[in-house]
């Protein structure tokens, strides 16, 4: 009798979305928060019903694909391969530095900047305990150029890279490149080196060079033919016996839509060595998939998973507030180089569409008139910080001359004007003769329904501009129609989200009149002499100094000429067990590095 | 019997064969580009070339760039080059244009004379210029044409400029817009369809062969992945109808049997409410409730297994074990809207079967009424108990996205809708074809048994 009472009760108080319990204050710690990364380094007081395993549970909202060395898009993949797979070198996240992981030292680069030689370490181990040597970088470098290899988003990237020779021994060699490129050495962060072993058991490419890989009719060569089926196959796709590196981890069980988990090596080459990719604590890691956010919280609130990024804004806000879940993890809003921004269509007549936003005015009036601090306020709850341009805050390529552009709609209204966009009709929409046609204020501002976000900032956005006497529609697409519209200038304005990594940035595939219309990310349009110059000439300056002050020039035209509108970088929400210490979050992806989390002292423990 | 079998296994492979070439159609109409799936742009621009090679093979390799089916009606103004051209932009334009100008050759010459432009021209301003030109042509006194124009006076040692120029002019001049009109008819031995169902003696074996293909995305083979999906649904599927079927059927007889009593009502108002409750909110409220440390934390919020993996060594029926309350709540969010469904119409024709004539001579020749009911009625029930079988089995194999996403369950609809996302091609198909051969076998075999469960049906 009493259960059936109860039940209405706890429907009751489930739907009322579980109002939490409030927080006891002791439970807010400090963390040290240095200029790159946030050092969290509390005491905590270990919880009995806290798991003394070492392994880590990871929440993921989906798995990759596949984990091939070079085909692929995920973008999941590239934060698995930390673990799985060796580099020559990545980048501190400490420091946003490149630091040597497979290499002795960072490369001796020529002047020129055309021939990069590295040596490799003596103690780089593959799992069958032989040495890793030039020979397997060779083949690395013959594989992800192959033509027949199904990586084209790779490319451009070894497209640059058009010879290699070997050194003196077995262990040095140098790259020969086509031409000056900012990416001559940082490429090698996201390529691993791979096995030829694994890769080519047979050989096949062995009697071929680097340089006739890229070459259309060496390639269609039976033997080449040959072992790119295989590497292509979904062998070295999804078949953990033959996805191999020489990583801290090897891939244990992939159970397909539930489950990843990767387990530490016994043996590992570079146990001892000091830093950041050497380490290899916990002895597995699991990646669990979950797609819902509330089974996400819940999971969280059962402890059943220790780390997670996949939580919205909202949600970890919601669970900040609940003193169980303050127990037992650590969370912080951590800044990242992404950002999100209102594109504007700068060449509408390409699509046929109205011309709205291909004058500088209308689009800076357009930057004037949207309400970023009340989107940030409302949306964001604050946490986001705002973009001035396409450089994050976080680079020291970041021009600090910039301010963002304010709410200010009197101004907008000027600039409006002087651009000939007034109510003449007395309708309340502002319109302008294009083309001999009058023309009414009206647009549609496009987004992507799978980020639950943006249409609540379309929607506030909306309003502020049909305050000004515009007509807005919003209009939620799915992704394809989302980039098949972007990629074809085929909107008025939209929402949309670019991200950055803390390397030099190439600007070219984002701002370059070179990037319209032909695959590349220029989905606003725009076009710009100066910008293109400046572009042309960041992507080949090696002197650090130059290309900054170059940087920062170009990030000045941007900001003139406001092709988009910069709303607000991205902040990655993370959360952490507290029976790890002195964890680390950066800003770079992927935010954390699993293999570093270290268990706190269990001793304390009461019983 | 034997021939009705033989017409259900007739019109099964009938069906099938229909099937295939339905998917085939929606499939190859679903919006967007199959392509900027596995392709993405590049930084250096000078190394596009590059890039778009490897794209063009991997277009190749995966049939995309042959025509859709051993047919095609089409608008005699298209030229060549239109069939021949892979990318969906490119190829609207081409359309657009011929459509606009009603000129086969000359629209022809000019695209081919602006690639050639395009070629020659390696500065940013005339390529943007040349790309512009495919789409904005509809008069000669546009931007385009002004800065084509200036183009000209800037390099007038160019002839392929004077030349494109003039082609633009004369297309205008000679403008027959009606001419889309006329249709025309072309053969296609080597095609899409073609190749899904003999393969292409390289890359992909064929349906008939009894290859489903490599997926797009993965890489792997589609039978694998469905198999990995289907075995979650199935046995939810199973467990959820049988549990469905068995509490449907007593609650429904027990209401039309005793129709206006409490039990009816009280059943009838019930079941109503159950079945109104979207499945969303369902799910996600017992997750609240029997999730929730909170609450109840009984059972886990998503998944159906645990994520470590079983402990070495485990015995097959503890592993079974270990995976039960990772069922239930998703077996819950299964089971109330079908039985609801289920119950309704069940209690429906049990209280049609108890105003009949035969079961009013049961009750004049004495029988109980619980004879009467499990003994007369029952096998009269069976039958809409089989209609319903046959509708709600191939609905839940199909799967079920939202229950899917919610619990992280790896089945049938959650592949179903990453390969829409994704446009995997192979697997969807894959996943129409399986899920359709499943309703139509379902639908057969509920055939035969009518004929088993009323002898009526036999004559």
């Amino acid at each position: 009798m009493t259960a059936k009472f109860l039940l209405p009760i706890f429907l009751i108080y489930a739907l009322s979305g579980c109002e939490p319990k409030k927080q006891s204050p002791h439970f807010i710690g400090l963390a040290s928060d240095s200029n790159l990364f946030v050092l969290i380094n509390e005491s905590v007081i270990p919880q009995p019903d806290w798991s003394k395993e070492h392994n880590v549970v990871v929440q993921w909202l989906a798995e990759p694909d596949q984990l091939h060395p070079n085909n692929g898009l995920s973008s999941s993949k590239n934060e698995l391969f930390l673990y799985l797979h060796s580099f020559l070198l990545l980048v501190d996240l400490r420091t946003n530095d490149l630091t040597p992981v497979l290499a002795e030292s960072l490369p001796e680069v020529s002047n020129n900047g055309m021939r990069v030689k590295f040596r490799l370490r003596k103690e780089a181990r593959w799992d069958d305990g032989s040495r890793i040597t030039s020979d397997d970088v060779a083949f690395t470098v013959k594989a992800g150029k192959c033509k027949l290899t199904e990586n084209p988003h790779q490319k451009s990237v070894w497209y640059n890279l058009s010879g290699f020779q070997f050194g003196e021994d077995s262990q040095s060699f140098t790259f020969l490149m086509r031409q000056p490129y900012i990416h001559n050495v940082t490429m090698w962060v996201d390529l691993p080196v791979i096995q030829k072993k694994v890769y080519d058991p047979e050989g096949l490419l062995n009697e071929f060079s680097v340089e006739q890989m890229d070459d259309s009719l060496t390639v269609q060569n039976q033997k080449i033919k040959k072992w790119a089926e295989q590497y292509n196959s979904g062998k070295y796709s999804r078949d953990i016996n033959f996805i191999s590196g020489a990583g801290t981890y090897r891939i244990s069980e992939w159970k397909a839509g539930q489950s990843l988990t990767i387990t530490r090596k016994n043996n590992f080459w570079a146990e001892g060595l000091n830093g950041i990719y050497f380490h290899a604590l916990p002895g597995k890691i699991i990646f669990k998939i979950i797609r819902d956010a509330n089974a996400a919280s819940l999971d969280l609130l059962s402890q059943q998973s220790d780390v997670s990024s996949a939580l919205s804004t909202r949600q970890l806000l919601q669970l900040k507030d609940d003193s169980l879940f303050n127990r037992n993890y650590h969370s912080r809003f951590v800044d990242t180089f992404f950002f999100t921004y209102a594109g504007l269509n700068n060449k509408p007549e390409i699509a046929g569409r109205k011309k709205l936003f291909d004058q500088t005015a209308v689009r800076k009036a357009m930057a004037y008139l949207t309400p970023a601090d009340e989107i940030n306020r409302l949306v964001n709850k604050g946490l986001n910080k705002r973009m001035t341009g396409p450089v994050s805050f976080l680079k020291k390529e970041f021009n600090t001359s910039l301010e963002p552009i304010p709410a200010d709609p009197e101004k907008a209204m000027k600039l409006l004007s002087e651009a000939g966009w007034t109510d003449t009709d007395g309708n309340r929409i502002l319109d302008k003769v294009i083309d001999k046609k009058k023309t009414e204020f009206e647009f549609s501002i496009m987004y992507m329904t799978t980020v639950t976000e943006w249409k609540d900032m379309a929607s506030i956005m909306a309003d502020a501009y049909r305050k000004a006497g515009m007509k807005v529609n919003l209009l939620p697409v799915d992704y394809p129609a989302w980039i098949t519209a972007a990629q074809q200038l085929n909107y008025d304005m939209m929402l949309g989200s670019w991200g950055q990594s803390s390397l030099p940035d190439d600007f070219t595939q984002v701002w370059h009149s070179s990037s319209i219309l032909t695959g590349g990310s220029n989905f606003s349009g725009f076009s710009n002499l100066t910008a293109d110059a400046l572009i042309d000439s960041i992507k080949v300056e090696t002197n650090e100094n130059k290309r900054m002050e170059l940087s920062a020039r170009f990030q000045q035209v941007i900001y003139q000429e406001q092709p988009v509108i910069f709303l607000f970088a991205s902040v990655r929400r993370m959360v952490v067990h507290k029976r790890f210490e002195n964890v680390e979050l950066y800003f770079e992806r992927p935010g954390i590095l699993l293999n570093n989390l270290s268990l706190i002292p269990f001793a304390a423990v009461q019983p | 019997m034997i021939k009705t079998i033989l017409r259900s296994v007739f019109t099964l492979l009938l069906s099938l064969l229909l099937l295939i070439l339905a998917a085939h159609f929606i499939l190859i109409n679903i919006p967007g580009d199959p392509a900027s799936h596995f392709a993405s742009a590049s930084e250096n621009k000078s190394a596009s070339q590059e890039a778009d090679e490897s794209i063009q093979q991997a277009i190749r390799k995966r049939g995309l760039h042959l025509p859709d089916f051993y047919f095609s009606i089409h608008s005699a103004v298209l030229p060549p080059l239109y069939s021949e051209t892979y990318n969906p932009d490119e190829k609207r334009n081409i359309k657009q244009m011929a459509y606009y100008f009603g000129n086969t050759q000359k629209v022809e010459s000019f695209i081919k004379q602006l690639k050639h432009c395009q070629s020659q021209f390696s500065d940013n301003s005339s390529q943007l210029l040349f790309r512009q030109m495919m789409t904005d042509y509809c008069s000669t006194q546009n931007n385009s044409a002004t800065a084509l124009h200036k183009l000209i006076n800037a390099n007038p040692e160019k002839e392929s400029l004077v030349l494109l120029y003039n082609l633009q002019k004369e297309m205008h001049q000679q403008r027959k817009s009606l001419r889309k009109f006329i249709p025309a008819f072309s053969f296609h031995p080597k095609n899409r369809f073609d190749q899904y169902l003999f393969g292409d003696n390289e890359n992909a074996k064929g349906i008939l062969h009894g290859s489903f293909g490599t997926s797009w995305q993965t890489r792997m083979p589609v039978s694998e992945m469905i198999f990995s999906g289907f075995k979650w649904t199935f046995l939810l599927s199973a467990l959820a109808l049988m549990t469905s079927l068995i509490l449907s059927i007593f609650i429904g007889m027990k209401a039309g049997a005793s129709a206006g009593s409490v039990f009816d009502k009280f059943s009838s108002q019930t079941l109503f409410i159950l079945y109104s409750i979207p499945v969303f909110w369902l799910a996600i409220l017992l997750q609240m409730l029997f999730s929730n440390p909170h609450l109840l934390n009984w059972l886990p919020a998503s998944g159906v297994q645990p994520a470590g993996g079983f402990h070495e060594g485990k015995y097959f029926f503890s592993r079974l074990i270990s995976i039960i309350p990772y069922l239930i709540l998703p077996l819950v969010c299964f089971v109330i809207p079908s039985m609801a469904f289920m119950a309704r119409t069940i209690r429906a024709a049990t209280g049609e079967i108890m105003q009949q004539d035969f079961i009013r001579t049961a009750r004049a020749k004495g029988l109980s009424e619980k004879t009467i009911l499990y003994k007369h009625v029952f096998r009269n029930v069976l039958l809409p108990s089989i209609t319903l079988f046959a509708v709600a089995w191939p609905a839940l194999l199909s799967g079920s996205v939202i229950i899917e996403t919610i619990f992280s369950i790896p089945g049938m609809g959650l592949l179903t809708f990453q390969a829409v996302q994704q446009q995997d091609y192979p697997v969807l198909a894959g996943v129409f074809i399986t899920t359709g051969a499943i309703t139509l076998t379902t639908f057969s075999l509920a055939d035969i048994l009518y004929r088993v469960a009323d002898p009526r049906l036999k004559t």
